[in-house]
């Protein structure tokens, strides 16, 4: 079995920390997560990284 | 032991498997014999696991001790999610009107939505960010900005209550965006300078070189769009408003990105920190049949990903957003992890109850796609303003922990339960997934992955 990311990558360690982030007032991992209108096109919403 | 319901297998080889897990974003390569132990675990059965297989695979968020620990990771996973949610912007998307300039072979708006000739009221504008500010009171710490849409927003005869939305934006302080066919651009240019703080960027639509743009974003009478369009990017660029590009990708276009590429290059767009260029396959999400050159997003993926590989520098130049369903496996195989994407609880904006869009007729939207019809507003802001809560929960409850149709779905929190408004269109709800191909484009995604790998001289699984 070979991983192809780090388990300290993995979504529920990377939520958690970009919380801790975010009530401690920012940080990369909250800046990562950015608006959800980066991930998402429809008509509108592609202000990636607004 | 239990193996979450959120893995799946996909055959990348005879020999290799990709393992993907939905739950913890696990991304695996897996042998064959790995792959029949963990196939037989789906079934109930009971594999003779080695104990390095199990301690790597809980390690990985695969195997649980049973259904009810998966659930309840499910559930931490969303609590996360939802708490950074909060991140987002509320966005009041404004329609000026309904009506536009351009006559595209493929607009998903209805002709007869095109020509409604109405156009938003001063006392509508006033309206409106009243009702803006009492559903941002309610949720205090969420930014706000404004989001200027239609139909075409920027036409001859909307300037006056542009000037209007835009004088408010700045007295309210909300940073303001517009998202337009960028025709009429140069003709905003008094305006636009204006309203430079308040203004931050545009959304502009370029389909290809000239005769191929021309040839699908004409006027009614079969003008070209591209010379007008050309110089609005310019000047928004030259005046530091930020510039989305967006190219509307379909088989009618998709053999001439190299050109559009070449227009970038050449018009000093690309490289430019203001300037992005991204790409977004036409949709027709009410399934109307009515365009031929529509390609299914699993039909884009070999195309799209085929360039790439022969011209890597393309990559930066045209943004890799177009295929939704495959950003946590293009973050994890293509960039690295250097950008993360998050579990897709939601599909869209509408569905988080972070957009409200005001039409010309005095209605809130929850979609900006749904306008113009009054049975799928939730609610009204002009003459008086009030949401209708049942209306409203639909679209703002929906996501792929509620979705009937989402819940046994291995890849669910890669594609959040499909579009709303399709939904609405279908079953006369949102309140229903809409698979909208996701498993296909995950297949079309893993067919092309044998190659890359080895490309990549990527070593054989262990």
């Amino acid at each position: 079995m070979t991983a192809l990311n780090k388990t300290s990558g993995l979504w529920s360690a990377r939520l958690s920390r970009a919380v801790r982030q975010l009530e401690a007032g920012g940080g990369s991992d909250v800046q990562g997560y950015g608006p959800d209108c980066c991930w998402v096109i429809c008509n509108i919403c592609c202000w990636v990284r607004c | 032991m239990y193996l979450t319901k959120l893995a799946s297998l996909h055959r990348i080889s005879p020999e290799t498997s990709l393992l993907l897990n939905a739950l913890s974003g696990a991304v695996d390569l897996v042998n064959n014999d790995v792959r029949g132990k963990l196939l037989q675990l789906g079934l109930g059965g009971r594999p003779a696991l080695e104990q390095q297989e199990i301690a790597m695979l809980t390690e990985r968020g695969y195997l649980f001790a049973n259904k009810g620990e998966e659930q309840a990771a499910l559930r931490r996973l969303h609590d996360s999610y939802e708490k950074l949610r909060l991140q987002r912007p509320l966005q009041f998307v404004v329609f000026p009107t309904y009506s536009c300039n351009l006559a595209c072979t493929y607009c998903f708006e209805s002709s007869k939505l095109r020509s409604r000739p109405e156009i938003m009221t001063s006392q509508q504008v006033a309206d409106l960010f009243a009702a803006a500010e009492r559903i941002s009171s309610e949720q205090p710490d969420k930014r706000c900005q404004i989001v200027l849409f239609g139909g075409e927003p920027l036409l001859p005869s909307t300037e006056t209550v542009v000037g209007e939305i835009l004088s408010l934006a700045a007295e309210k302080s909300l940073p303001a965006y517009v998202v337009t066919n960028g025709v009429h651009l140069c003709k905003f240019e008094p305006l636009i300078r204006q309203h430079l703080n308040t203004l931050r960027g545009a959304q502009i639509t370029l389909d290809g070189p000239q005769r191929v743009h021309d040839a699908r974003r004409k006027h009614a009478d079969g003008r070209g769009s591209f010379a007008q369009i050309v110089q609005g990017v310019d000047l928004c660029l030259k005046l530091g408003v930020e510039v989305k590009l967006r190219v509307n990708l379909d088989a009618h276009n998709l053999g001439s990105l190299e050109e559009l590429a070449d227009v970038l290059k050449e018009r000093e767009w690309a490289g430019n920190p203001g300037f992005q260029c991204l790409l977004a396959p036409v949709t027709d999400h009410l399934g109307s049949g009515r365009y031929p050159d529509l390609m299914r997003e699993d039909e884009l993926v070999a195309p799209v990903l085929g360039l790439w590989d022969r011209r890597p520098e393309l990559r930066e130049m045209l943004d890799f957003h177009l295929f939704r369903v495959l950003d946590h496996l293009i973050s994890v195989i293509e960039s690295g992890e250097q950008a993360w994407s998050p579990p897709r609880f939601h599909y869209c904006e509408a569905d988080r109850g972070d957009t409200y869009a005001f039409g010309p007729d005095g209605m809130v939207y929850a979609c900006p796609e749904s306008v113009g019809t009054a049975r799928h507003a939730v609610g009204l802001y002009s003459p008086r303003f009030k949401l209708w809560p049942r209306r409203l929960q639909h679209w703002q409850n929906r996501n792929v922990l509620t979705l009937p149709e989402c819940r046994d779905c291995n890849i669910a929190t890669l594609c959040g339960g499909g579009c709303a408004y399709a939904a609405l269109a279908r079953f006369g709800s949102p309140a229903h997934g809409v698979c909208g191909g996701a498993p296909e484009v995950v297949k079309a995604y893993v067919a092309t992955l044998r190659k890359r790998f080895e490309a990549r001289g990527l070593a054989p699984v262990a």
